[in-house]
């Protein structure tokens, strides 16, 4: 199972490495809050650096992921809190929303023969509007300070407590594990599934690694990059709905830059932009390495426009490193 | 019996342009058949009808009596025809096992990818076949050679009983050659149709049992390469030129008279390419440096235009030695280079031919950082007329021009930077007999007025009709030079398709 | 020497003249001078680093980063006037910051060889980061300095400095571009790299420089941006600012794969998209709805073009 396998050491050395340096310089890192706050903070970011690595695998880039977390979290408040929809339904639509908007993306791309980047910044735009135009909060002055209460969607902003599941609570303390952390390793699977083990996976892998090659051997390439920039629009919309959960309500502002972040865990975690290379795991990792550090850096209370301005060099970092493998390789 | 392949009175034209003309074609199930020709000559025309790329404008393709559609790819694929392309179609990120099944991938009762069957199905083959891959091994990780071998057992692996081969030995060594031609024997025994394009003539002679030759989109020839031999394979491949000048040739030889020497060239090397280049060029003369396909020339051209570094030896430019590491260098030391390939590294093909005409010696044409528009008009003016460029319209796009013509505004643009040595590459493929001319006349004019001229041609005709003196290049290895006009067309044939025999 | 339009863009005048004339067919207001002054002070801005953009797309690539490059040049400017600098200085200073910014951006992409999507995304960050340090997420006012705010609030002649300010640059972009020996060495680079390389051009000091044009003009937006409204901030020139720059830039015609492109035209691009914008506001649409149809129109204008490009070839 190639994509369960260890794609890139380095990575995992190197959060190791850095996750040491903060135990010992970060007076709260190694405490069981903070690595329920990794958890949380990072999960739902892994879930679309997941998707994002799709799309990067597919020679393409999704900008709008930011938007589209917005969308589904703004869908999913409107079923619940102004129809009143059961939980999972509203659930349900939110996701469908997302992926809806993922798909549109992969049909300007293909039919309109937009560039990736271009297609995507534009309904990064659009999409934000449609989030802002349907926000229930506008619309009822009452909702922006009444909470979601519905069970479902409280659930999937809760902790799991696993000293409790296994009766051990009386010997050690574990931390509490957030359910969009479970949410996140069954995604992985899936996904990991989908990639390595179906017909789908490995066109798309074809694909990525030459087009020229899925020509000729007849793939529907069409049909394989929709559904690539679907499932991104899927990831962002399961981040979204996690992050409903976690708030309890939507802000038309949410997931803003967030695209940058996931494209980052997904360059960090070894998915090539160059298309064909990639995985699931390398993204989670990249997503949590990125967690570990930009929290870290909190912690030790350093300001976080130098996190900004970190994220931004780690990704230029990432490539510039992408780069000098793929060079000494061809030499 | 019935023909493995038959592909019957086929026509291909493209915009009044006939690529193919009512063509014949057809093999013997367990042949190996050589398709040989010259550039342009409408080999890689009938591939695209036989693989399906292209729909023929006439006739019909049938494999062991089953017509295909024609302009239908993966039916051609289905119908049993597979392509082995110069150029990789593996993907490089995916095992072996991974490409030999693309797009037709074993699956389980769940859908899912049947990894066991598919491995076990690639070891059969590739047990059956003697390669030497493990169905794990990424396909980027493989010598080209066992990615060619991949590539034929994907073929088999999608039942191909004719498989197309072009240029199969293009980025193989000599060993890795002699590997593939014994997959061919092998596969040849099993039945397997194969239709071997190359410009090797020994490879040809080596492995093929018949050939059929292309001349301008007809058959010239057809029969058992046991029964005939390289040079008039090579002469029926390149047509029977220069059999009139010979009179124009005499007078020539008179003529030559050696002026200064302005290039030397000693010892040059670059690893795994060529070696041990040494040649001088003269004031007033053309040099033609010939050899069929894949010799390295143009790698030679290369490191004297300081597009690549020679590892070894030295360029001697007017006596003095230099270091051409940049294009820019190269230019300003008063060198021209109109590379091969006009269309990906000489013209802007959405620039007027003005623009192009100026854009290697901007220079003369800026004031201050600013254009001298007229200045540049009528020189582009000059060089239409001077180059019977069509249409003579300085404002029209240089993508829109026919080959002939764009060749010209490329010429024009060197000329333009007024050089004292001027290399071509390979200057007139894919040109009219008309503009051909046109582009000898100015490169005779220009060596008459002292400019020294190599050219790096393939074409045994355009050799003998403008070189002064021939150097020939085999595998990187250049002979020593001769008077053009000492050989006749036979002798020339004769070097180029005989020092290629002596590989290793 | 190519003083010609690109001629299947011919459109977009006709499609702007028409749009004008449906806004005006709702509002009459809107076909007035006044009006037609606001759009084009609104557009300034955008203007101004479509223009530098241009270049930085002729050669097939892509600055993301304008936005927060607005906004360190307004904040650099600020504090160096604070400082106590006279008012040229502050303008150098900030536009300063602005072509640092477009140096190493040029420097990753051309000598690094790096794509041009991604580094300019992170320097996005970086920047944004480096002015928020700089500034902290505050508002810091502009006053007392006459002149300074002369540039993006004063008029001469009946028009507002920030226009003339535009229409300058857009008159040096239309010339560098059509009569200029970097104008044609930028086309044709964009046209076909290797060929260029081949005829000595120095195709990476090429490719870096027009990333140091692109900065110094989004410098200069951000001079006119903080001057405008008498305040710097970090958080100016927000996300979807690059958006406008780019799609004014590409409903001109220009290709994302680089070649000729025309100056001349990016500005017709700005045009469009400024009556959107205002069209837009005029009509009432809500703010909110703005940006839905806005992001719509582009994909559609951008579709067309990239369509009708594609079926030329």
């Amino acid at each position: 199972m190639a994509f369960f396998k260890i794609p890139n050491l380095v990575i995992i050395l190197l959060t190791t490495v850095i996750f040491t340096i903060f135990a010992f310089t970060a007076d709260r890192f190694l405490t069981l809050a903070n690595i329920e706050n990794i958890l949380t903070g990072y999960s739902f970011l892994a879930i679309i650096a997941i998707g994002q690595s799709l799309t990067i695998m597919a020679r393409g880039i999704d900008l709008s992921v930011g938007s589209t977390v917005a969308l589904a979290a703004m869908v999913l408040f409107d079923a619940t809190m102004i129809f009143e929809l059961p939980g999972v339904f509203a659930i349900l639509i939110a996701l469908v929303a997302a992926t809806a908007a993922g798909a549109l993306n992969g049909l300007l791309i293909v039919y309109l023969r937009l560039q990736p980047f271009v297609a995507t910044l534009a309904t990064l735009a659009a999409y934000r509007g449609i989030v802002y135009a349907i926000s229930g909060r506008q619309l009822y002055p009452e909702l922006p300070t009444k909470a979601v209460t519905d069970p479902w969607i409280r659930w999937l902003g809760d902790f799991f407590d696993v000293e409790r599941a296994l009766g051990l609570g009386d010997f050690i303390s574990l931390p509490w594990i957030p359910i969009s952390f479970f949410i996140l390793l069954i995604y992985a699977i899936a996904i990991g599934l989908l990639l390595g083990r179906t017909r789908w996976g490995l066109n798309l892998r074809t694909y990525g690694g030459s087009p020229e090659a899925a020509h000729l051997a007849g793939l529907k390439v069409n049909r394989l990059v929709i559904s690539v920039y679907a499932l991104c629009g899927f990831s962002a919309g399961l981040a979204g709905i996690i992050l409903v959960g976690r708030f309890t309500t939507a802000t038309e502002a949410l997931g803003s830059g967030m695209e940058l972040t996931a494209i980052t865990a997904a360059v960090i975690g070894g998915t090539r932009l160059q298309g064909g290379i990639g995985g699931v795991t390398g993204p989670v990792l990249g997503a949590f390495l990125l967690g570990i550090i930009l929290i870290g850096l909190t912690l030790l209370e350093i300001s976080q426009f130098y996190q900004q301005i970190l994220t931004g060099g780690i990704l230029i970092a990432a490539i510039g490193y992408d780069r000098l493998i793929e060079k000494r390789k061809a030499v | 019996m019935v023909d493995a392949l038959a592909a019957l009175n086929i026509s291909k034209s493209f915009d009044g342009f006939i690529a193919l003309n009512n063509l014949d074609f057809t093999l013997q199930s367990g042949e190996v058949r050589a398709l040989v020709g010259s550039n342009g000559a409408g080999k890689t025309t009938l591939i695209k009808i036989l693989t399906g790329a292209h729909a023929p404008s006439t006739g019909t393709i049938s494999i062991n009596g089953k017509q295909l559609p024609g302009g239908d790819p993966a039916a051609h694929i289905s119908g049993g025809i597979s392509c082995i392309y110069q150029h990789t179609s593996l993907a490089p990120n995916l095992t072996v096992a991974e490409n030999l099944f693309l797009g037709n991938h074993p699956t389980n009762r769940f859908g899912l990818l049947d990894k066991k069957e598919m491995k076990r199905r690639a070891q059969q083959l590739i047990k059956d076949n003697e390669t030497d891959v493990s169905p794990n091994d990424l396909v980027a990780d493989l010598p080209t050679v066992k990615q060619k071998e991949v590539e034929i057992l994907k073929a088999l692996a999608a039942n191909s009983s004719v498989i197309l081969m072009d240029e199969p030995t293009a980025w193989l060594s000599f060993p890795e050659v002699q590997r593939l031609h014994d997959t061919i024997r092998r596969l040849k025994k099993t039945g397997v149709t194969i239709v071997y394009i190359s410009h090797m003539m020994d490879e040809i002679f080596r492995v093929c049992d018949n050939a059929t030759v292309l001349r301008d989109g007809k058959l010239v020839w057809q029969g058992s390469v046991a029964e005939t031999d390289r040079s008039s394979m090579v002469q029926h491949m390149l047509g029977d030129g220069g059999q009139d000048t010979s009179n124009e040739r005499n007078e020539r030889r008179n003529e030559v008279e050696k002026g200064q020497k302005t290039l030397r060239v000693s010892n040059l090397s670059r690893e795994n390419l060529f070696s041990e280049a040494n040649f001088s060029l003269y004031q007033g003369e053309i040099l033609c440096i010939t050899g069929l396909i894949g010799s390295k020339r143009s790698e030679l051209l290369q490191c004297l235009f300081g597009v690549a570094q020679p590892d070894k030896g030295q360029i001697f430019l007017h006596g003095i030695p230099q270091k051409i590491d940049t294009p820019r260098l190269a230019i300003q030391l008063g060198i021209g280079l109109v590379p091969e390939d006009r269309r990906m590294q000489g013209l802007f093909l959405s620039h007027s031919i003005e623009e192009n005409h100026v854009a290697a010696s901007l220079g003369d044409f800026v004031n201050r950082g600013l254009f001298n528009r007229k200045r540049v008009r009528t020189r582009a003016q000059d060089t239409i007329r001077q180059l019977n460029i069509k249409p003579d319209d300085v404002k029209k796009t240089v993508g829109n021009l026919s080959g002939g013509n764009q060749q010209k505004v490329l010429l024009g643009k060197w000329l333009e930077t007024a050089p004292d040595i001027l290399i071509l590459d390979e200057p007139t493929v894919g040109v009219d007999v008309g503009a051909k001319n046109d582009i000898y006349q100015v490169l005779q004019a220009f060596k008459e007025e002292g400019g020294a001229v190599l050219i790096v041609s393939s074409d045994v005709e355009e050799v003998q009709n403008i070189a002064d003196r021939v150097l020939v290049m085999a595998n990187g290895k250049l002979s020593a030079s001769f008077d053009a006009q000492a050989l006749s067309h036979e002798e020339l044939v004769a070097k180029i398709s005989g020092e290629s025999v002596n590989e290793a | 020497m190519r003083l010609e339009i690109n001629k299947n863009i011919i459109a977009l005048p006709l499609v702007i003249i028409a749009l004008t004339l449906l806004v005006g067919y709702f509002e009459p207001a809107f076909l007035t001078v006044d009006s037609a002054i606001a759009v084009l002070r609104r557009m300034a801005t955008i203007g101004i680093m479509a223009v530098g953009m241009t270049f930085v797309i002729m050669t097939a690539g892509i600055d993301l980063s304008v936005g927060p490059t607005l906004a360190l040049s307004g904040l650099v400017s600020y504090f160096t006037l604070v400082s106590g600098m006279p008012v040229p200085v502050a303008i150098l200073a900030g536009m300063a910051s602005g072509i640092a910014v477009g140096a190493i951006n040029g420097i990753i992409i051309a000598v690094g060889k790096l794509p041009a999507i991604i580094v300019t995304l992170g320097m996005l960050s970086i920047v944004r980061g480096t002015a928020l340090l700089i500034g902290g997420p505050t508002l810091h006012q502009i006053s007392g300095h006459e002149s300074y705010s002369f540039i993006g609030s004063g008029a001469l002649l009946g028009l507002p400095v920030s226009i003339w300010i535009f229409l300058f640059i857009a008159a040096i972009g239309i010339f560098i571009q059509q009569v200029t020996s970097y104008g044609f060495q930028i086309s044709t680079l964009g046209d076909n790299p290797e060929a260029s390389h081949l005829s000595g051009r120095r195709t990476r000091l090429l490719i870096f420089s027009t990333y140091v044009i692109c900065g110094c003009c989004a410098a200069i937006a951000g001079i006119i941006d903080s001057s405008q409204v008498y305040t710097a901030s970090a958080n100016f020139g927000e996300f979807g600012t690059e958006l406008d720059v780019i799609s004014a830039v590409i409903l001109g015609g220009a290709s994302l794969f680089g070649g000729k492109a025309y100056v001349i035209n990016t500005v017709f691009g700005v045009l469009f998209l400024g009556i959107i914008n205002s069209g837009l506001n005029i009509l009432d649409v809500p703010i909110e709805s703005q940006l839905m149809f806005k992001g719509t129109l582009i994909v559609i204008a951008l579709g067309f073009t990239s369509l009708s490009r594609n079926s030329k070839s």
